[in-house]
């Protein structure tokens, strides 16, 4: 079997077929800060009145928000994998003789309750104590909760399209948007049973899966998915995760910036502040999370790393549990640029494929070179003249 | 065609069934099971690198396809107001999306008269959470009422309510119903007992239920509000400023250094502006969390002090004492403290007729001599006018005018001293700040306070320190501390005393807000134009829940209002049978709604003492009530209890545009409908022109309040008629909205003209030193009205809860806390009862809506309605038609009530069991959700139980004790009344206009030359209902037999949690 180079585990793992030599110039990538996220479930419900409102669809939430850590849609999901797979090895290293990957059914029961565990905290009732974090000391609460908005994470190495034994699966060329052919899928379920996120769905009715579209039809028009422009908590940016230092001003055109994508110097600087979701299962998943500053950072070395005693990747800290206080850190003091970018969250429909963040103000490009956002760090105070007014009216 | 839900084709009833029945049916039968069948298929060679045939993609293209775009507003009553684009196929919306503002290719409305021009940024965008994202479901789900009709119990001959909801209703034409409705008014012997109650939060104004107003005005009937219902707002900001409730625009929330969140869940109940607040916290912001239980936004707080429920007013003292005992406030003279304008000296009532000290009368009542008094106040009042010791410690006088720097130089805060009166005598006098700091140095220290609110002394000690060092603090508290029955006030006084001390008023990032409760109507200034036409005003109800004594009266008004010394005077009032009122309560009006007609609100499900409600009052034949009209979208549990019910329109179906604020933005929008009405329906102003139109028909001219009830309402119903002129009226006579044209709003949002953007509360009192809206224009903490000091009142103090407390009764601590509350401890009801509001819901609304009671039911709410093997005690949804059938649905979820596991176990109740909840007024049978969150009775002695606000009675199990039981979340929960709080002589601001400048402004300015009121106004100033001072008990009900998937009875979450559930080897068995 081909092995593949894992950036995110810093190591090579087999995956069933070859990767492509070059990387996309563009690939669908998003980070989501969950510190800004308060579990409105908006974008789960933009996500589904947009393409699972259908029948068969009834139970499908492609986008939905759990709360961690009695969250879970389909319950239970990420618990039964990481007790069934050690962290050195990936869904596709531990996969059975006879298949390609190594997941489970989850069963029916287990899907019908998406909102299982919502708003839900987990400890002790701090009785003549109060709960309080500080970073600096170490300190987090020791009750908690945070929301995780889940997703398809239209992985490099999707362990979907390495699964589906009719090749109905794919990876699209131009944005890497992983599909899933209606008309050639037969619903043998080996992508619901493949997809350590379980976002691939079966359709009772039609008698094939589906899978998230990655809002591809937005994206062709230049527009961000769903899920993010509908964020009324401004927790997510969208657009180009391959866009690195090197890359030209965006279409080409001189006026607009040049260099990193937004997301890409989120996730790929030297002030990296976001991490994948279950890294360790191998599939290179292109969501990447600002993970909650409050939560005790064994909860999330779990979750947001490899989560091997070894660490292997090129992440701050000599520990993986040193990366996540590290970026809890990042994302509880934003650095001026990082807060800058943090503007462009939520700041428009439209793809930003390059930035700029000044003293003062934040602007964005889209890929073709225009300016699409333009936006102070502060809200400009007005004081009107004259003693007509008031605010008391 | 299976992709994508289409309404024309599915019926509802279908569509709901697909969505729940179907589904299981679906995943139970064999297709879930099918077993692998092997075709041929097209060789693909790598799918990760390319795919042959991507044609396909087309099918997804096709659902995402719209043949048109139109845009309306969503506003609810969550106060926010967010303008949405919905996307039509085939005239039907099949979704919606929020509009980005001013973006370029951005469908729906833009510039001009957006945000470039209205100079706010584009980082209000987006506005608009999943409930309007599903306002096209709710549209068409199957509650809707479709026609008019009318109870066939009701004889308008003869009207007895005693078949108020069970009775059948009757399909009728909107002609006879209109007929009904003006006959019934047209035959009153008082107009007064006509009734219109509405929620007056700030939208639906002028075609909607706003326009009832306009009816009640000129008919010259009464009207009621939420706010005399619900009763959300804070009563201490009227207290001690003169205003109905202080807030900011959400924008200005971002530049606070230090934010504390006492007992507001504003995470969840202000969804569409909240960003503003959680990017304090990226900006350096820190945020400190008060509540009883884990909220939700305790998860963004960086601490969290435990509080016990209903203690909220020792805390803010608390604090108080620390900022005092560390000098972090010097308030030595007036001339240098941050808290000069807000605390100026002032004579105590030391002795036993209390007064304002005057250097040549001792008591100056009626001002000087006989002419108006020094404070400028227009005289004919007893105001008197007071004084302050400047640095040389001479008495100076001061009118209320003076503030800020006109203060007298010097004067100081801390002044305890005596004084000579002109009668030669001397009298010992403190001022208000030296008043208030004595009592709270003796009584509020920390340790005091820990063994009050059970937070730790040394935590509150670090809380107010960090607190006084930010440079800018902003405090909210949450409107359910607003409905203990103390706390109400006395916490919030107290936290107006603190921000006054550390200058944290009138400042960007700085302040004191609630914004809870629909009262921004204010914002609309030249609203009276329209709903007060000529000089007609409907008269303001009150109080709601007396409606409650006319009749089968079984409350004590004394113990409503918490005096079980029987000490207070009742007097009759109004054309009430019974004595309800305190004395000097005159300004409050009291009439028998003989015909009642509710709007846009759901009365009788939302209404406190539920059962007491609807048997004392609803079903009671001695009430004289003898018509209930109710419009709404939804057979409701108040329409359920309807003679007549009226259907009208979704804000999607609406045909006349209508205009709203709200209090977090500073955007007025107008929105009209997208689609046409599927039902039978009208909207409430055109209802309300035809009754008008009715009403001409049936009273001759002599008989009439006004000349012609019809000409009122011309614009709906002339052929040439254009609604949207008295919007344009009622914006001309603005301040806020003067320059504003209707037509520009077809375009989208315009900034209203206030003062400052963003709108900062007393900005003017800090910066151009204008009076607050007091006697004294100052802020007040000692308050010296009668009632005040009758009742142990007049000082900031903490007093225990007349019921809910395990400590003596409606005491203040020191007396208290050796006492025991027999409810508490001898008949062992130890749980308070909590109802936040909901997040998936606001109030009821959408409470049917598919999706969002699916996830309102969290562990309990299943697409699939009724999985295999459950033990669901509630079976189904119905709704009575006109036809004298119902319309069934199946229940996509149901109520729960959260419980902490220490107390689930005390009664061996595991997550998923049924459990009875008891309370003095009533019981109610749920399903348990066994919740770490909660606070357990060990913690502070009282256990909390939460169950959310909105819960329609379908929601809830029968009861098999007694299945004709009345159900709901509000059956438990208490009218209780402060008298407080019923007096006429507080002094406040009218809901429109500054008194400050109504001098300045033009004349047809609706509130040219307004000036200061005083006693009962709607949405200022009148008792909150409170209902968190009842105690109740609970007990199992019922075992299920069936759990909903729990992870936490998972054998790996223990290690999940730990982050130790993964191993590190190469753990899989291959």
């Amino acid at each position: 079997m081909p092995q593949t180079y894992n950036p995110q585990l810093g190591r090579e793992h087999s995956y069933p077929y070859e990767h492509r030599e070059e990387e996309r110039d563009w690939h669908w990538g998003m980070v989501i800060n969950t510190n800004r996220c308060i579990n409105c479930n908006t974008c789960t419900f933009a996500c589904k009145s947009t393409w699972t409102s259908g029948e068969g669809e009834e139970f499908m939430w492609w986008m939905n928000v759990e709360t961690e850590p009695y969250g879970g849609y389909p319950m239970g999901w990420d618990m039964r994998l990481l007790d069934d797979i050690g962290s050195e090895e990936t869904v596709f290293e531990a996969a059975a003789d006879g298949e390609r990957v190594r997941g489970y059914v989850a069963r029916e029961e287990e899907w019908e309750y998406p909102a299982l565990g919502d708003d839900q905290a987990h400890g002790e009732y701090p009785t003549g104590e109060v709960v309080e974090s500080d970073l600096e000391n170490d300190q987090y609460h020791d009750m908690w909760q945070f929301y995780l908005p889940r997703l398809c994470n239209h992985c490099k190495n999707p362990a979907c399209l390495a699964a589906c034994p009719r090749q109905a699966i794919y990876k699209r060329q131009e944005d890497g948007i992983v599909l899933l052919d209606q008309e050639r899928c037969r619903g043998y379920r080996k992508c619901v049973k493949a997809c350590p996120y379980h976002k691939p769905m079966y359709n009772p009715e039609t008698g094939v899966s589906e899978k998230p579209v990655g809002c591809f039809p937005r994206i062709e028009d230049g527009n961000v998915p769903r899920c993010v422009s509908s964020c009324i908590g401004k927790t997510r940016l969208h657009g180009n995760i391959n866009r690195g230092p090197d890359a030209g001003p965006a279409g080409g055109k001189k006026s607009a910036a040049s260099g990193r994508s937004p997301i890409n110097y989120l996730v790929k600087s030297d002030e990296k502040v976001a991490l994948p979701l279950y890294p360790q299962f191998g599939t290179r998943p292109q969501v990447f999370y600002m993970p909650p500053y409050h939560v005790p950072p064994e909860f999330l070395t779990q979750m947001f790393t490899p989560n091997t005693e070894q660490k292997r990747n090129d992440w701050p800290g000599s520990t993986y549990e040193e990366s996540v206080k590290i970026v809890q850190q990042r994302a509880r003091e934003p650095s001026h640029h990082v807060l800058g970018i943090l503007q462009l969250f939520g700041a428009t429909t439209r793809l930003i494929e390059t930035y700029r963040v000044t003293e003062s103000r934040v602007k964005g490009w889209d890929p073709d070179g225009k300016k699409v956002v333009d936006i102070p760090f502060q809200e400009e105070l007005e004081v009107r003249e004259g003693e007509q007014w008031t605010n008391q009216p | 065609m299976w992709w994508g839900w289409c309404p024309v084709t599915v019926s509802r009833r279908d569509f709901i069934k697909a969505a729940g029945a179907g589904t299981v049916a679906g995943l139970a039968s064999s297709t879930w099971g099918a077993t692998q069948t092997v075709d041929p298929v097209t060789a693909v060679e790598n799918p990760l690198k390319s795919y042959p045939n991507r044609d396909w993609e087309q099918v997804y293209h096709d659902i995402y396809a719209y043949d048109e775009v139109d845009w309306t507003v969503c506003h609810p009553n969550c106060t926010q107001s967010c303008a949405l684009n919905f996307y039509m196929k085939n005239g039907v919306p099949i979704r919606a999306e929020q509009i980005y503002h001013e973006e370029e290719g951005s469908p729906g409305p833009g510039s001009p008269g957006g945000y470039e021009e209205a100079n706010v940024s584009r980082h209000w965008n987006p506005r608009g959470c999943m409930k309007g994202l599903t306002l096209h479901r709710r549209t068409f789900e199957p509650s809707r009422i479709k026609y008019p009709m009318v109870r066939k119990g009701w004889d308008p001959e003869d009207p007895s309510p005693e078949g108020r909801g069970e009775d059948e209703f009757e399909r009728v034409s909107w002609e006879e119903a209109i007929d009904l409705i003006a006959e019934k008014m047209a035959n009153l012997d008082d107009e007064k007992r006509f009734h219109v109650f509405n929620a007056i939060k700030a939208d639906g104004l002028i075609t909607r239920h706003g326009a009832g107003r306009r009816l009640a005005s000129i008919f010259g009937g009464c009207e009621w509000t939420e706010y005399d219902w619900y009763a959300d707002l804070p009563p201490g900001h009227v207290i001690t400023t003169g205003y109905q409730t202080s807030d900011s625009d959400a924008s200005a929330w971002r530049d606070a250094d230090y934010t504390i969140m006492q007992g507001k869940n504003l995470i969840h109940n202000k969804l569409a502006d909240n960003h503003w607040l959680q990017e304090t916290r990226e900006r350096g912001g820190q945020m400190v969390g008060v509540y009883p239980d884990y909220s939700p936004t305790v998860q963004k707080c960086d601490r969290w002090l435990p509080v016990r429920p209903g203690s909220d007013a020792a805390f803010a003292l608390g604090m108080a004492y620390v900022i005092i005992e560390e000098g972090c406030t010097t308030p030595t003279s007036c001339g240098s403290s941050p808290a000069c304008r807000c605390s100026s000296a002032r004579t105590p009532g030391s002795t036993s007729a209390p007064t304002r000290c005057s250097t040549t009368t001792s008591r100056p009542r009626g001002g000087t001599e006989g002419e108006a008094g020094l404070a400028h106040h227009g005289g004919g009042d007893d105001w008197g006018d007071f004084v302050v010791v400047d640095g040389d410690g001479q008495l100076r006088a001061v009118t209320r005018e003076e503030v800020g720097t006109e203060t007298p130089d010097e004067a100081r805060i801390d002044v305890d001293r005596e004084v000579t009166l002109a009668d030669g005598s001397t009298v010992a006098v403190r001022s208000d700040f030296a008043r208030q700091r004595d009592n709270i140095m003796d009584s509020y220290d920390p340790e005091t306070v820990e063994d009050i609110t059970t937070i730790p002394a040394d935590a509150l000690r670090k809380t107010a320190r960090e607190f006084a060092a930010a440079e800018k603090g902003q405090w909210f508290t949450g409107e359910g501390i607003n409905h203990w029955f103390h706390s109400n006030d006395a916490l919030q006084r107290t936290v107006f005393f603190v921000q006054s001390m550390l200058g944290n008023i009138g400042k960007r990032g700085a302040g004191y807000y609630n914004y809870s409760g629909q009262y921004k109507i204010e914002l609309l200034d030249g609203y009276p134009a329209y709903v007060n036409p000529d000089g007609n005003a409907a008269h303001g109800m009150y109080p709601g829940y007396a409606f409650a004594f006319f009749g089968g009266e079984t409350l004590d008004p004394h113990d409503v209002r918490g005096d079980f010394d029987r000490e207070l005077d009742l007097v009759p009032q109004g054309d009430a049978d019974e004595p309800v009122m305190p004395e000097d309560a005159d300004s409050y009006t009291m009439s028998r709604p003989a015909v009642l007609w509710t709007m846009n609100c759901n009365l009788l499900n939302q209404t406190k003492h539920q059962e007491h409600v609807v048997e004392n009052f609803v079903k009671h034949p001695d009430t004289g009530n003898e018509l209930f009209i109710v419009s709404d979208m939804h057979m409701t549990y108040s329409a359920r209890h309807a003679d007549i019910v009226l259907p009208v329109p979704s804000w999607l179906e609406c045909d006349y545009p209508d205009i709203t604020v709200g209090p977090e933005n500073p955007f007025l929008q107008m929105d009209s409908g997208v689609m046409d009405p599927i039902y039978d329906t009208k909207q409430d102003g055109e209802i309300c022109a035809l009754v008008a139109e009715k009403l001409d028909e049936k009273i001759p001219p002599e008989e009439r309040n006004v000349d012609s009830y019809r000409e009122y309402f011309a614009e709906f119903l002339d052929d040439d008629g254009d609604v949207k002129n008295y919007i344009q009226q009622a914006l001309d006579a603005g301040m806020t909205t003067r320059d504003i044209d209707v037509e520009d709003l077809e375009d989208g949002p315009v900034r209203l003209q206030l003062k400052t953007y963003p709108r900062i509360p007393f900005y003017s009192q800090i910066h151009e030193d204008r009076p607050f809206y007091t006697r004294t224009g100052r802020m007040e903490f000692h308050k010296e009205g009668d009632r005040f000091l009758e009742l142990g009142r007049d000082d900031l103090d903490h007093i225990e809860s007349p019921e809910g407390t395990p400590y003596g009764r409606n005491k203040r601590w020191e007396e208290a806390k050796d006492e025991e509350n027999p409810l508490y401890h001898d008949e062992e009801y130890q749980f308070y009862y909590n109802t936040p509001h909901p997040k998936y819901r606001t109030h009821s609304s959408w409470g049917m809506t598919d999706w969002n009671l699916v996830w309102s039911a969290r562990d309990f709410g299943s697409t699939s309605a009724d999985p295999d093997g459950t033990d669901r005690l509630v079976d189904d949804f119905s709704f009575p038609t006109g036809e004298g059938e119902t319309n069934d649905a199946p229940p996509l979820g149901e109520a729960f009530v959260e419980i902490h596991p220490e107390d689930a176990a005390d009664i061996d109740v595991e997550n998923g069991d049924y459990v009875r909840i008891t309370g003095k007024r009533g019981d109610l049978v749920v399903r348990a959700m066994v919740s770490e969150r909660q606070r357990p009775r060990s913690a502070g002695d009282m256990g909390q139980l939460t169950i959310w606000h909105g819960w329609w009675p379908q929601h809830f199990p029968d009861d098999e004790e007694n299945e004709d039981s009345i159900k709901g979340y509000n059956v438990t929960t208490n009218i209780w009344l402060d008298p407080a709080q019923e007096t006429d002589d507080l002094v406040h601001k009218g809901v429109f206009g500054d008194p400050n400048i109504s001098e300045e402004v033009e004349e047809d300015l609706a509130w040219h030359g307004a000036t200061l009121e005083a006693g009962y106004e709607e949405t200022v100033w009148a008792p909150t209902g409170t209902n968190r001072d009842d105690l109740v008990t609970v007990e199992k009900y019922e075992e299920a037999d069936w759990w909903p998937g729990d992870a936490r009875r998972d054998d790996l979450v223990e290690s999940y949690i730990d982050g130790s559930l993964q191993g590190q080897g190469e753990g899989g068995e291959s």
